[in-house]
């Protein structure tokens, strides 16, 4: 071995060594955060993450939250309820926010994966209008009649079996605007009409985006479609829904919401990894209150009951 | 010094430029794993290249210092900041010697930043070999085969990730056939099996693609009847018969049509062609397979007009001037001699066309309707693969059943681009021998 090989090699050794020192050292030290503290600014971090639908909430929330307890920073993020409970059974967020209720082969994994079991909070809740066309004569409709018009099998395809004349749809065809079939509006709406004992008809509009729902529907004459209440435009109009014919219908509003007569509101989850502690705690407690559940309802969602 | 031998090797030496252009790269990569991955907090696979560029880095900067007559040993000055680093993790220190270290580290990183990057080294040859300036053709060879190695490294590696996701499902449990042609697309249903056996209950998830590949071929073989047309002519038009000003303006113009995001695409189809196609046809809903066939012309026409009047523009003017003065007409000259001389090119432009109708995922998702239907006709409305993909990826489990169709729907579309270029490449071989 020649002098020069020699220094090469040595230094590669220091290298790897150090390297690996480093590493070891390094992973129990972290640039930001240590135990949910952020370093730069000594306030405890919220990670909060999950349903698209309660993302505007979820921000309204922690923004007014910083004028509450100004040692408390909530970090939110949207992706998804699958993304929110994703990172719930990681175990890296502390709160998940969810538009459907977690699946008990999810709360399993995240038992396994992380040793606490995911706890359940209803923190509002969403009601899923039916919309159509404003020019469209159709007030109100009954809960069998939308699964004849969505489900599989179901024979209502013409708007004059609903009993009306839309003038403004010359082919009398009902176009279906439904989600994109792992949406939790779609599970939410799929629940409703049909619990677990059928699927929707292929060929329905699957849109993306609770918005983009309601925008296709003020334009189209011959559509019918479902998204949040929240979503109302001047283009479209909200049904009045009953459970069957015989039952009274009911429109889509707070008050009926809160009465629980409407029968198709959701709750809005959020989830914790085990009963909810510290700054966490205080969190939820403070949703809870009558200022958080303000918020709620000015997002046009549907606040818990008054207590 | 042959590729091995500047990445990786102790001897030899090399000049300022190599040990830019080798290191730049590493810099950037190590910048973005410590900015996006936390490193060195984070032990992971991913940390095997980091090793190896870090080989990389040493072994050029040990060249460098050859180059200007040091010994390989001062490449231990690149590891004063780890031992500072080390300190500041093990040991609580006085903030005097803090200050120390912190100076220390940053007068040894200009120190060597200057001398590596901006010295000349020794004039002539040197112990270490002869002058680096006069040798320095090599090391753009090997920039060059690098940027050649990385985009195969870059399609197999993404191939690799995509395979490894779905693979799982692909030859485990997914019934190929029915996936490949059956239009039940349930990917997400919780309807029991009727005829499940005793025990386990078994959920009626179906996946069949039959609709979706349907609807991606239909709204491309669509936008490409509007498209080829239009583009080819377009291109017809501005390299034989406008006058250079006109030209110009025109290029710019397409050009621009190429610079508009898929996205706003996909909103006019969704808003103003909805109406639009509701007017004319008295369709019930104007999202539709017509709606997604001609916001995708509208995008590849500019990709057409531009590859193609490249093709045209080569054929060389003495074919033109020999066909004029044979006394042909100008659409002779065209269709006989333009035409026949650039059809390699102009196929490539229209399978470009083709591929970028194939890929594209946000202006079909708004603009087709996005429904699972067997296509009808240009009035129907369909769901292509790449949007379902879109779609549906955002809220899945990660390594769920759903989750690992959607891959294979990702293979398939691999595979379907792999078939299209294949007969691409067959067919303009074909053109090449005849």
């Amino acid at each position: 071995m020649t002098k020069r090989n020699w220094i090469s090699y040595a230094i590669i050794s220091i290298f790897v060594f150090l390297v690996c020192g480093f590493v070891i050292l390094g992973r129990s030290y972290d640039k930001t955060e240590v135990n949910g503290v952020d370093k730069e600014t000594g306030r405890s971090i919220i990670k909060n993450k999950g349903s698209d639908t309660m993302v505007n909430l979820a921000q309204a929330w922690a923004e007014a939250y910083r004028g509450v307890a100004d040692t408390v920073s909530v970090e939110v993020a949207g992706g998804g309820s699958g993304t929110g409970v994703a990172a719930l059974i990681n175990g890296t967020v502390d709160i998940a926010n969810c538009s459907r209720q977690v699946k008990d082969e999810e709360k399993q994994k995240a038992l396994e994966n992380t040793g606490k079991e995911p706890i359940e909070f209803i923190v509002g809740y969403d009601a899923l209008a039916v919309y159509v066309h404003k020019e469209n004569p159709l007030d109100k409709i009954t809960i069998p009649q939308l699964a004849d018009i969505y489900g599989e099998e179901g024979n209502i395809t013409k708007w004059d079996q609903l009993g009306i004349a839309n003038s403004g749809c010359k082919s009398d065809k009902i176009i279906r605007i439904s989600r994109q079939s792992n949406s939790g509006t779609y599970f939410y709406f799929r629940e409703a009409l049909f619990g677990k004992a059928r699927d929707f008809e292929l060929g329905s509009l699957d849109l993306h985006g609770s918005k983009d729902v309601v925008e296709v529907i003020g334009r189209t004459p011959c559509a019918i479609g479902y998204s949040g209440m929240g979503y109302a435009t001047d283009h479209v109009k909200m049904l009045e829904v009953a459970i069957t014919s015989d039952e009274p219908y009911y429109a889509p509003n707070l008050e009926n919401v809160i009465a629980k007569t409407y029968p198709i509101a959701r709750p809005l989850y959020m989830y914790s990894l085990g009963e909810p502690t510290g700054e966490a705690k205080a969190y939820l407690d403070w949703i809870f209150s009558e200022e958080g559940q303000k918020i709620v309802e000015e997002l046009g969602f549907v606040p818990l009951e008054s207590k | 010094m042959k590729f091995f031998q500047i990445c990786f090797s102790f001897r030899g030496r090399i000049n300022r430029a190599a040990w830019w252009l080798l290191n730049l790269p590493i810099f950037t990569i190590f910048a973005i794993s410590v900015i996006a991955y936390d490193f060195p907090t984070k032990i992971s696979l991913g940390f095997i290249p980091l090793l190896v560029l870090a080989w990389v880095h040493l072994a050029v900067t040990a060249k460098r210092w050859h180059d200007k007559d040091r010994p390989t040993w001062w490449v231990l000055f690149h590891f004063i900041p780890l031992i500072g680093v080390f300190f500041l993790l093990s040991a609580q220190l006085s903030s005097g010697l803090w200050i120390l270290i912190y100076l220390i580290t940053i007068i040894n990183g200009l120190w060597t930043l200057f001398e590596l990057g901006f010295m000349k080294g020794t004039e002539g040859s040197n112990q270490y070999g002869p002058d680096s300036e006069t040798s320095s053709e090599s090391i753009i060879d090997v920039y060059i085969s690098l940027c050649g190695i990385s985009s195969i490294v870059f399609v197999f590696g993404i191939f690799f990730f995509v395979f490894k996701e779905g693979a799982g499902f692909l030859f485990g449990g997914l019934d190929i056939w029915e996936f490949l042609t059956s239009e039940e697309w349930y990917p997400t249903s919780q309807v029991l099996k009727e005829n499940s056996i005793l025990g386990e209950p078994e959920i009626n998830k179906r996946y069949g693609t039959f609709a979706l590949i349907l609807g991606t071929f239909s709204v491309t073989a669509l936008a490409m009847l509007l498209a080829v047309p239009f583009g080819l002519g377009a291109a017809i038009f501005v390299s034989e018969f406008c006058s250079p000003k006109l030209r110009e303006t025109f290029k710019i113009v397409i050009e621009f049509l190429a610079a508009i995001p898929s996205v706003v695409w996909g909103f006019i189809g969704l808003t103003v062609m909805n109406q639009l196609i509701i007017a004319v046809f008295n369709a019930p809903i104007g999202l539709t397979m017509l709606n997604g066939g001609i916001m995708l012309a509208l995008m590849s026409v500019p990709i057409i007009v531009s590859i193609a009047e490249d093709a045209l523009k080569a054929v060389p003017d003495s074919y033109r001037e020999a066909a004029e003065a044979l006394g042909a007409t100008r659409w002779q000259v065209i269709y006989r001699v333009l035409l026949p001389a650039a059809k390699n090119g102009l196929l490539a432009a229209v399978l470009l066309g083709a591929a970028r109708s194939i890929g594209e995922t946000m202006a079909v998702l708004m603009a087709t309707g996005h429904s699972v239907n067997i296509p009808s006709g240009p009035l129907s409305w369909i769901r292509t693969l790449t949007a379902t993909i879109a779609a549906e990826l955002g809220e899945v489990a990660r390594g769920d059943e759903h989750y690992q169709v959607l891959f294979i729907i990702g293979i398939l579309l691999f595979s379907i681009t792999f078939v299209v270029n294949l007969i691409a490449d067959l067919v303009i071989k074909g053109i090449r021998q005849s």
